[in-house]
This record gives C-alpha cells, sequence and structure tokens, in this order.
C-alpha cells in the first residue's frame, strides 16, 4: 500500500474542491439565471472536459503550461514556479477537468429552483447574499453534494491527464491510480489489488453517502 | 397588530410606458386604504403591473410613487430595489420556501430582527392569520391551500408594507375559504390604511371588494373608475365587453331634436336593428356633447336601468308611439329563454320593435319565479341608465 | 444536526491531511530530492544500488522508471529530473545538444534482448528465433508482445532483430505494443500472449523469472543497447553522487549481476 500516493491523492482532491466549490457555485448560478447570446458556447465550455479524451487533455496542458510555453516562461521568470510536472500542475489540471462534474448538478439543482421563490425573497427584504444562503443554497444542496462526491471521487481516480503532465514523481505527482498502474508494471501484483480495491470502496462509500445524505434530505423536506 | 403609522401611509401612483418586451401602457393611482381591483382577461398584464410596482419588473419608462417616496422615476434615473420598497406582495401560487416551515418562512420579512425577536413576532403574525401552533411548525407542503396563502399573507405583511399587492388570490381558493379571504381583507383595510391591489379575472368579486377597478386589456389600461361607474358608463365598447355588460347595442345619435332637448342637455339616440337598420325607437339620453349627430354609436344599459312590468299589456301594436315617458320607454317583448341558476335566473327578451335584438336580464328573489318561455311582458328601460359611446 | 456534525468532522480531517503530509515540494521551499528518471529495464538494478547508495551515504533519491523515450520528452518539456539513466544514448545526445545537461553523459551499461516465453506457451524459448518463425506459420502464434519500438529503445531493438530474422512483415499485424519495457514484459508473461522479446535484466528479476523462460537474441542482430547515463542541469550534490556511485566497481559488479554487460573501457 502506497501511502504517499494515497495522501497525495487525497490531498489534491481536497484542494481541488477547496477551490472549484466556490468557484462552482458562482458559475453554476450564473448558467441558471441568466440568458444571453453565447451562452450555448460557454455551456459547451464547461462540458468540454467531460468529452475530451484525458489524454488530450493533459497534452494540451503540457503544451500550453510547459517550461517552453509563453505562459509557462513567464511564470517561471515572474514567479520562479513551475506549472508542469509538480503538484500545482496537476491541481490545475484536477480544477479544469473537473469543471464539468462541479458545474452540471449544481446548475441543474439551481434551475429546478422556481423563480418566483427568489423574487419572494427580494420582496420580503432579503438582498443577494441572504437570499443565495437562506433560499438557494439550501434547495440546491442535493445538487451540491452531488457534484461535491462526484468531483472528489473523480480526481482520486484520474490517470490519463496525471500521465500526460504528471512525470509520476513520488510525493509530488504519483497519485494513487498511477502507482497502481506502476505496482502492475513491477509485477508487485499484491500492492496493486490492496490499492485498488481501497480506491474502489474509497468510491463506493463517498458516492453511497451523498445518496443517503440527499434522500434524508428530500425525505426531511416532505415530513 | 399595529397599523402603520400614518406618516409612513400614502397614495400610490403608477405611470408606466413601455412597448418591448411587452407592451404596458397606463396610469392608475390607489389612496391610502383604498382597495383596487386590478381586472382584465389572461396576458392583459396585470401580474406585469404587480411586479412593477413590487420592483421586480424595470419598465422602459415609468414612474411609481407611493406618498412621497418614489419607487422608481425612469426620467431622473431612480430605482429602488425591491429589497429596499417595503412592498407586500402575495404571488398567485404563494412562493413559500418548501424548505422552510410557516414560521421560518414568515421570519425571512423579519431578518433585520435579531433571531429571538423574529420568532417571536413571526408567531404573533401567524397567530393573526389563525394559524395554530401546530400548523406554525410545518412546512408549506403539509398545510392546506388556504392555509398557505394565509402565510403568504402573513409574510408580506410582516414586512410592515407600505402597499399590499395581491396576485389572483381567489383562483385557487374554493368557495367555503373565500368568504374568510373577504372577511381578511376587509379587516386588513381596516387595519393598515395602506393601498392595496387585487388582481383578479374574477370580475363578481371585483365588483364585490373593491373601492376602485382598473380595467386592463393587451398591457394597456382602459378606464379606471369605481365599479358601479365602470358598468354603468364603460368608456367603450372593449370595456362594455371586458367587464361582461351583457346588454351592448348599435345606435345612432340624433342629438337635439329640439330648443327644450338643447336646454335639458339631451341628445336623441335611434336603437339599431340586428342588421343595422334603424329601429322605430328612440331613447332620450343625456348628452355629454362628445358625440355627432348621425354618428354610429354603440350604447349599453346596466341591468339596473330595465324593468319587467308585468301588468302593462300594450292593446295597440303601434311601435312608434314607443317614445320615453317621465324617462322610461315601455317595450312589448317575448321571453324566449329562460334558464335558472341557483339564486339567479337568467333570461333573454326578444323585442319585437327592434329586429334580431334580445336583452338579457339576471334576476333574483321572487321576481324570477314568474318568468317562463314564450311569456309575453312589458319592458321598461330607463333612459337615465343608457350610456352611449363611440363605435370601435 | 448530523449532516452539521459530518460538516465539521470532514473540514478537520481535511486540514489535518493537508498539513500532517510533507507539503508537495511545489509549495516547499527546501532543497530539492535528487530525481532519478531511469529506463524501465533498470528497474530492479537501480532499485538494489540506490538502497545500498541511501544506506551508505544518508542521502535519499527518488526513483521514477519509464521508457527512455517518455523521459526525454518530459525533459525537454522541463520535468524537474536530475539523472536520466537512458536505455538508448541518442536521447542523451539529443538532451545535451539542446542544453539540457551537465556534458554529454556516461555510458554505464550494456543491455541485452531476449525472448520469453511463459510457462504455458505453446511456443520454445529459441534464442535464434527459429521456432518464432515457425509459429507464425502454423498459427500458434497470435499475440507477441515487445515494447514501443516509436520511443522505448528495447522495443526499437526488438524490431531490428525482428527484421533482421526476416519476421517483421508476418509478426507486425500481431503485436501488441507495451509503452515501456516493463509493461512488454507484464504482457508478455501474462496469458494473454504467447510471449514477447524483453529486456535481459527484467528476465534474470525472480519476479519474472519464475513466470516463464528466456533466451538471449544475439546481440548482433540488432543496434547495441548502448545505456547512457547523464545527470541534467541543476542536479543536487546528491544525483552527482550517485552518478559516480554508479561508476565504481562495486555497482559495476551489481550491474552484472542484474544482466548488464559493462562497456569497453
Amino acid at each position: 500500500m502506497d501511502w504517499q500516493s494515497f495522501i497525495l491523492s487525497l490531498e489534491l482532491a481536497a484542494i481541488t474542491l477547496a477551490v472549484l466549490l466556490p468557484l462552482g457555485l458562482w458559475l453554476a448560478r450564473w448558467l441558471a439565471k441568466t440568458s444571453f447570446a453565447g451562452k450555448a458556447l460557454i455551456e459547451a465550455a464547461v462540458v468540454l472536459p467531460l468529452v475530451l479524451p484525458p489524454t488530450v487533455l493533459g497534452y494540451y496542458l503540457l503544451v500550453s503550461l510547459g517550461a517552453d510555453s509563453s505562459i509557462g516562461r513567464w511564470v517561471l521568470q515572474t514567479f520562479d514556479i513551475r506549472l508542469t510536472f509538480n503538484f500545482l500542475g496537476l491541481l490545475i489540471a484536477s480544477i479544469i477537468f473537473n469543471i464539468p462534474f462541479m458545474v452540471q448538478p449544481i446548475q441543474r439543482a439551481f434551475e429546478a429552483i422556481p423563480s418566483n421563490l427568489s423574487e419572494a425573497a427580494a420582496v420580503s427584504g432579503l438582498n443577494k447574499w441572504q437570499t443565495f444562503f437562506r433560499v438557494e443554497l439550501p434547495l440546491a444542496w442535493p445538487g451540491v453534494l452531488s457534484a461535491v462526491v462526484l468531483t472528489f471521487v473523480h480526481t482520486l481516480g484520474e490517470f490519463g491527464v496525471v500521465l500526460m503532465m504528471g512525470g509520476s514523481i513520488p510525493g509530488e505527482t504519483k497519485t494513487i491510480a498511477i502507482s497502481i498502474y506502476d505496482r502492475v508494471q513491477a509485477f508487485d501484483l499484491a500492492s496493486a489489488d490492496q490499492m485498488a480495491l481501497t480506491l474502489l470502496l474509497l468510491s463506493i462509500v463517498a458516492v453511497a453517502a451523498s445518496f443517503f445524505a440527499t434522500a434524508r434530505i428530500l425525505k426531511a423536506r416532505a415530513r | 397588530m399595529n397599523a402603520t403609522s400614518p406618516i409612513l401611509t400614502g397614495a400610490l401612483h403608477v405611470h408606466i410606458e413601455q412597448s418591448s418586451p411587452m407592451p404596458l401602457h397606463g396610469s392608475f393611482q390607489c389612496e391610502a386604504g383604498e382597495l383596487m381591483a386590478l381586472v382584465g382577461p389572461s396576458g392583459a398584464g396585470k401580474t406585469s403591473m404587480l411586479r412593477a410596482i413590487a420592483g421586480l419588473l424595470k419598465p422602459s419608462e415609468g414612474r411609481v410613487t407611493i406618498g412621497d417616496q418614489v419607487w422608481m422615476d425612469t426620467q431622473t434615473g431612480q430605482f429602488i430595489a425591491p429589497q429596499h420598497r417595503h412592498v407586500g406582495l402575495v404571488f398567485q401560487d404563494y412562493a413559500l420556501m418548501p424548505h422552510l416551515s410557516a414560521m421560518e418562512n414568515v421570519a425571512l420579512s423579519l431578518l433585520h430582527l435579531p433571531s429571538s425577536q423574529r420568532k417571536l413576532k413571526a408567531k404573533l403574525w401567524l397567530d393573526h392569520m389563525q394559524l395554530s401552533a401546530e400548523q406554525q411548525l410545518r412546512r408549506p407542503k403539509n398545510l392546506s391551500g388556504g392555509q398557505q396563502q394565509r402565510v403568504a399573507v402573513a409574510r408580506a405583511l410582516a414586512r410592515e408594507p407600505r402597499v399590499l399587492l395581491l396576485d389572483e388570490p381567489f383562483s385557487a381558493v374554493d368557495q367555503m375559504s373565500r368568504q374568510g379571504l373577504y372577511d381578511l381583507l376587509a379587516d386588513l383595510r381596516k387595519e393598515l390604511h395602506i393601498p392595496i391591489v387585487l388582481v383578479t379575472h374574477d370580475l363578481a368579486e371585483a365588483r364585490h371588494l373593491a373601492d376602485s377597478m382598473v380595467v386592463m386589456e393587451g398591457g394597456t389600461i382602459l378606464q379606471q373608475g369605481t365599479p358601479a361607474h365602470i358598468y354603468r358608463s364603460p368608456r367603450n365598447a372593449r370595456v362594455a365587453d371586458l367587464v361582461g355588460v351583457q346588454n351592448r347595442f348599435s345606435g345612432m345619435w340624433l342629438g337635439p331634436q329640439s330648443a327644450q332637448d338643447s336646454i335639458d342637455q339631451v341628445g336623441w339616440l335611434q336603437w339599431l336593428n340586428a342588421t343595422g337598420t334603424p329601429s322605430e325607437i328612440k331613447l332620450r339620453v343625456r348628452d355629454k356633447g362628445r358625440l355627432l349627430a348621425g354618428q354610429h354609436v354603440t350604447w349599453v344599459i346596466q341591468g339596473d336601468g330595465i324593468h319587467l312590468d308585468e301588468k302593462t299589456h300594450f292593446t295597440t301594436t303601434n311601435p312608434a308611439t314607443c317614445l320615453p315617458v317621465n324617462g322610461m320607454v315601455s317595450l312589448e317583448s317575448n321571453v324566449v329563454s329562460v334558464r335558472h341558476l341557483g339564486e339567479t335566473t337568467l333570461a333573454s327578451l326578444s323585442l319585437p320593435s327592434v329586429l334580431g335584438i334580445n336583452l338579457r336580464i339576471v334576476r333574483s328573489g321572487p321576481q324570477r319565479q314568474r318568468l317562463s318561455i314564450n311569456q309575453p311582458i312589458t319592458v321598461m328601460l330607463d333612459c337615465d341608465w343608457v350610456h352611449v359611446m363611440p363605435s370601435k | 444536526m448530523l449532516t452539521a456534525v459530518l460538516k465539521k468532522v470532514g473540514a478537520i480531517a481535511a486540514c489535518l491531511i493537508i498539513w500532517a503530509h510533507t507539503v508537495p515540494q511545489s509549495f516547499a521551499q527546501n532543497a530539492p530530492i535528487a530525481t532519478v528518471a531511469a529506463a524501465s529495464d533498470l528497474k530492479f538494478a537501480i532499485e538494489d544500488l540506490a538502497a545500498r547508495f541511501e544506506k551508505d551515504t544518508g542521502q535519499r533519491l527518488r526513483l521514477i522508471f519509464g521508457s527512455s523515450g517518455n523521459f526525454y520528452s518530459q525533459i525537454l518539456q522541463g520535468a524537474p529530473f536530475h539523472l536520466f539513466m537512458s536505455a538508448d544514448e541518442s536521447f542523451v545526445y539529443k538532451l545535451a545538444d539542446a542544453n539540457k545537461t551537465l556534458d554529454r553523459g556516461k555510458l554505464y551499461a550494456v543491455g541485452r534482448i531476449g525472448l520469453i516465453v511463459p510457462n504455458g506457451s505453446p511456443l520454445k524459448a529459441d534464442g535464434v528465433l527459429n521456432d518464432l518463425g515457425a509459429a507464425l506459420k502454423d498459427g500458434r502464434l497470435r499475440k507477441f508482445a515487445i515494447a514501443s519500438p516509436e520511443h522505448a529503445p528495447y522495443g526499437m531493438r526488438a524490431k531490428e532483430a525482428l527484421q533482421y530474422a526476416g519476421l517483421w512483415q508476418a509478426i507486425e499485424p500481431k503485436l501488441v505494443y507495451g509503452e515501456n519495457v516493463s509493461q512488454a514484459t507484464q504482457f508478455a508473461t501474462s496469458a494473454s500472449t504467447q510471449g514477447g522479446i524483453i529486456a535481459y535484466s527484467l528476465a534474470l528479476a525472480p519476479q519474472v523469472s519464475r513466470l516463464g523462460t528466456f533466451a538471449l537474441i544475439p546481440s548482433a542482430w540488432h543496434k547495441p543497447l548502448a545505456q547512457r547515463m547523464v545527470l541534467l542541469r541543476g542536479a543536487p550534490q546528491a544525483a552527482q553522487a550517485f552518478y559516480h556511485y554508479l561508476s565504481s566497481p562495486e555497482a559495476q559488479a551489481i550491474m552484472v549481476k542484474y544482466g548488464f554487460a559493462m562497456p569497453e573501457q
């Protein structure tokens, strides 16, 4: 059991969530509430990482953020920070390829809220933040929970993108999925078995817990 | 509950002019303590008007003021957001938050108070709306339609609004609960002394409850006035149709025919047959100086101006002498159809003197028993109740 | 109530995970750990040598194994490796030309390829590939594994050997490619193929040798597997120390034990 990789994966998932949750909430709500010419393009961009092969995404990230690219060079010169082959690079990749997992369930949840509820809140004197926290977020909560769990589990298991631009560096970019791959190649199937099973159980538990929590919320509302 | 202090009451004045995205034209006003009904068919723009008053709709041109406070004025660019307007809006489907209890819903209007006081005041409002303590803790899903409405009203009132707006409050309420709603509105008028605007497509209700009515169609305000006035003197044929004036006929305005007519300020109205040819009946009605002799007009007469005289029977069949006597025109008629509905009876009377035209009457009480099909009966029209409008 | 408690526990757990663990290097400012990017065929040999080195000197090394071609691309893209042990010289020379290295490196070993036949396979472990040719004709062979000739040196050499034996055309449609020679070994020893061409150094490892039978292929049949290593720019002291250690007689003896020939000095 490669604990280092396991904890690295957990860290990657947790930090991705911490960054993507507020961003996703804002984007999802905006897409749910507004309509404008070109909205379809933005929604397509949101879905894109979902349909793009992970290796394609990884490749483009490598090429556009690597030390040879204009962005990579500028960041290196200005901040002395690299954007590939390190945890930061993985984090950036993780945030990008998890956008659809975070935004879509939340967007659907916000869309399902009848618009007159926000209006009733406004007329009752609630400002935008109060309306968001007291009315919209509680009603969208099952969707948010779904999105969080999906993102977390998906990040834990991500392989293709990490392989392309991570470099499999232990303690830095060697996530648990990469580690499993590595153990198999080293003919250490016992280790691979252990880690794969752990991932599987963790994913099942997370998804089941989110369904359970969602069902409880909906049942409580119906009471 | 405390009435809003007199300083904060004031009349509501609304003026909107907008052509897109949806047309809205017109002005109206509602005094403090007055109940105004906004009527019209669906799609007339009534709800949009309410939303404009609440600040949920920002028209391209217009002005909304309450008392001396300007809520919106497109000319000066002022716009106060709904949050800051202190307006009470009861939505058609109540818009109660499904994840909050009744008490928590009302507490939403009280967020400016510390949390301990909030619950207390919410409870007081719900008690006032006659919801039991146990009902106050329930989610909207577990309350009846009438109870939900009362929660919505409580939430609107907890805001201590300067104007109360109700969108189709009767549409989902069954007959039994309606009386309760009437009583509630009557109480609110007394207690609050603020303008109350009520949107409805139920004309009977509007007539019953409102001090003043505004008739709308296609986004345009056609007429404002007391219900009695509108029914008696609709501004034009369209308004007459919208408020359901039954007896609408074509006529030819003859104008004053003698010097006495001019002194009395009356003119003559010739009743036209269904085909458009003149009948022999002429009515002597008030001349408001707006019509030209020979002008084709539409005229209405409200039910109050139609009397049935079972005793008088014409012995002569010469209709040419059917001229007003003491302001009343007596006409021979035949009952063509009788329909008994609960406590009222609708009857249709044909007039031999005016071809193809039927008079519609509504009777309740003892009179209705004596109507039967093919019964000959004398009809007396009170020319005072005749209202003449230019044809569309 | 339960959700509130769960939320708090989750938040605390998240913080603990992030704090308790050694923060990944991209956020830390301490000196980088010496990182060795080594060709897959060196897996068992270098793990052994690195362990000895760490025991002797107390300096930690980070090892990454993969295909030499991939490492070459990654280093060009700025991957933070310090010592590159390639299974093919040309990659080192190209990196030197691209100014990524301290010098033009050193030949550290010469590798060998061979045919491996998993237990139970209908193929025979015939190093001169006669049986392989026969198996192609009589249909015993359905799938055969080699490393990718595009970027893995052992794959390139395998292709050359097959071409030399005149079998390439016939066998190409039946080939399965490993991403590196380790993966090719994995495929070759699985029941899904009837065999493959892999690195001698891997075949010697007990984990592999018990899975099948191995036979060397004549080294004249392909270009030499001149395995070259090189220090990259910015390599820390530990990487340099390891580089020198690898040339020591002690290290070379161990390399021979793992199936490598030493380059003629």
